[in-house]
């Protein structure tokens, strides 16, 4: 016995969610179905409908945007001077919530690994050089992931940017907050050894 | 080093069983295909996590059976791993542990099996994995640094297919910081990897002359397919080559070792008894590694190999291990180990995944 068509498909809808198995997508559709009212339904709907239409990435930092230009490129009382560069879109959130930030920032889009087909053309790596010819940017604080692909697209940012007066900062690795030396792996202690600062 | 105790569940031709084990050896007998020799390879996944005998964890999972499970207790550690076909899990003390590489040769094993004979004769490859998995217990962090390599090995191969002309390979920014990063990578494995053999060769040397006693002084030569300077620079070196074969021909992934008589090749003129001789030594001059830098003195897992060694060969054999060396041996007779050897030890009785113990004190 199977479910009627609309709903099989609504669950193949949600298959497709990173962390959403058969089971799970039965539920949500099963709850949609069964708990939303239809008003809540439609909203539903609308929101899924209206998402590609008006929501875009920022031409000039690639945060996405509803309008022109992100809100972060709009703020005119943020320093221009000061620039992180971000794998993913939510890593902008992620320094956002900080509030100790107070610079612009730039969204790759990913980072380079020749393996799974990603070079640089695939990355907004053409963006960025345009808004550092602009010149009004003085440092360049590359936070990609501690990964591979996130080190390797640090150095290919340092390559290519080597004869731009712009200063290239990479973000410090190490301990998290609150971490115990004893529970820590190796190769983040490696690296909390190489970047140890000077004390005095 | 002592596993007290050990239970195989849906291991190979095991249901499920668990043996006490005896402190000093434990002897398996039975014949062929009976399940000696999974115990071994039991003992040996719980240090390793992988079997000395197969890469396929598909092979060892008892048939129709949705997992297979192995546990392990020393005097102060528990070791637990199961293979399933989602993946490997494994427990130290009972806590799950994220990374294999934080379980990897925490217990400390040196197997002797037949297919040792191979390690020296057969393809480079199987000296590689020797490399590799000896290394680990030389250092840990070893483990990160050769998945680290292997990730940018596949990365500069996939950008070297995927730029068209040499002359463009040979200006693209991406290639160059894959082949600079690689080349450091290398750098740091070859300089443990030669630490390692170095150390190894010394101690090979004196074991390998007490027991065959003919003159012969081999010590272990390591071959890396790059020079010990400028890595980078031998990398960009062989950038025309690497284009025209779409791949990357120097590196750590291409590294031998060789073991010498002087200058020349040990294994060219050695008699199979010299063979044999070197062979243990090599496995003997390992645990006395263990002994020194890893401060343990660790299990001895003897897969029937007495049925290959003469009598001297396994007096030599067992009195280069400490008296307090836990050894456990596999074999079809016990006739075959000789009687002086055989004063306190368990004998386990195998038939068809099925045991039965008897203990001599």
């Amino acid at each position: 016995m199977k479910y009627p068509t609309v709903l099989n498909q609504l669950m193949e809808h949600f298959r497709k969610i990173p962390g959403v198995g058969q089971k799970t997508a039965e539920r949500y559709a099963l709850h949609i179905l069964t708990h939303f009212d239809p008003e809540t339904t439609d909203a539903f709907a609308q929101t899924l409908h209206q998402l590609n239409a008006s929501i875009r990435p920022c031409p000039t930092c690639g945060f996405l945007t509803d309008q022109e230009v992100c809100d972060i490129c709009r703020d005119t009382t943020r320093d221009e001077a000061q620039l992180i560069v971000v794998e993913e879109v939510k890593d902008v959130i992620v320094f956002e919530n900080t509030h100790t930030f107070n610079g612009r920032y730039h969204v790759l889009g990913g980072a380079l690994s020749p393996s799974e087909g990603i070079a640089p053309e695939d990355l907004n790596i053409e963006s960025l050089k345009t808004r550092v010819q602009a010149g009004n940017i003085q440092e360049m604080i590359v936070a990609t992931n501690f990964s591979e692909a996130g080190e390797t697209t640090a150095l290919y940012l340092q390559h290519i940017f080597q004869d731009h007066p712009v200063e290239l900062t990479r973000i410090g690795y190490g301990l998290p907050a609150g971490g115990n030396i004893s529970y820590a792996d190796e190769i983040t202690l490696n690296k909390a050894i190489e970047g140890r600062r000077k004390m005095h | 080093m002592q596993l007290k105790d050990l239970t195989l569940k849906h291991m190979r031709i095991y249901e499920e069983v668990s043996l006490t084990l005896h402190p000093r050896l434990n002897v398996f007998t039975g014949n062929n295909a009976q399940g000696k020799t999974t115990v071994l390879e039991s003992i040996y996944m719980l240090s390793y996590t992988r079997s000395h005998r197969t890469t396929s964890d598909k092979e060892i999972i008892q048939q129709a059976k949705p997992f297979a499970k192995v546990t392990g207790t020393t005097t102060n550690q528990s070791y637990e791993l199961v293979m399933s076909p989602a993946g490997k899990t494994v427990k130290l003390n009972g806590g799950s542990v994220d990374k294999l590489s934080a379980f990897v040769g925490d217990l400390s094993v040196v197997m002797f099996a037949p297919e040792d004979l191979d390690l020296l004769k057969g393809p480079p490859k199987l000296r590689r994995q020797f490399l590799n998995m000896q290394g680990t217990h030389q250092d840990r962090s070893l483990m990160g640094e050769l998945s680290r390599y292997q990730t940018l090995l596949k990365d500069r191969n996939h950008r070297i297919k995927q730029v068209s002309t040499l002359e463009a390979l040979k200006n693209d920014g991406l290639f160059q910081i894959l082949t600079q990063r690689l080349a450091y990578s290398a750098e740091t494995i070859m300089m443990k990897r030669k630490q390692f053999l170095t150390q190894l060769s010394t101690r090979l040397t004196p074991i390998y002359q007490s027991i065959a006693n003919d003159g012969l002084t081999p010590t272990i030569q390591y071959v890396p397919s790059m020079n010990f300077y400028d890595y980078a620079e031998q990398l960009r070196d062989s950038i025309d080559r690497d284009f025209h074969t779409k791949t990357t021909n120097l590196g750590i992934h291409r590294d031998d070792f060789v073991i010498n008589h002087i200058t020349e090749d040990f294994t060219l003129h050695a008699s199979q008894g010299q063979m044999r001789t070197l062979a243990i030594a090599l496995k003997l001059a390992l645990v006395a590694w263990m002994k020194e830098f890893k401060k343990v003195i660790p299990l001895v897992l003897l897969d029937d190999v007495f049925s290959e060694l003469d009598a001297n060969r396994q007096n030599a054999l067992l009195t280069h291990l400490d008296a307090e060396t836990q050894v456990f041996i596999t074999t079809t007779d016990l006739n075959l180990i000789k009687r002086e050897n055989l004063e306190n030890y368990s004998h386990f009785s195998i038939n068809q995944g099925k045991v039965q113990v008897s203990t001599y004190e």
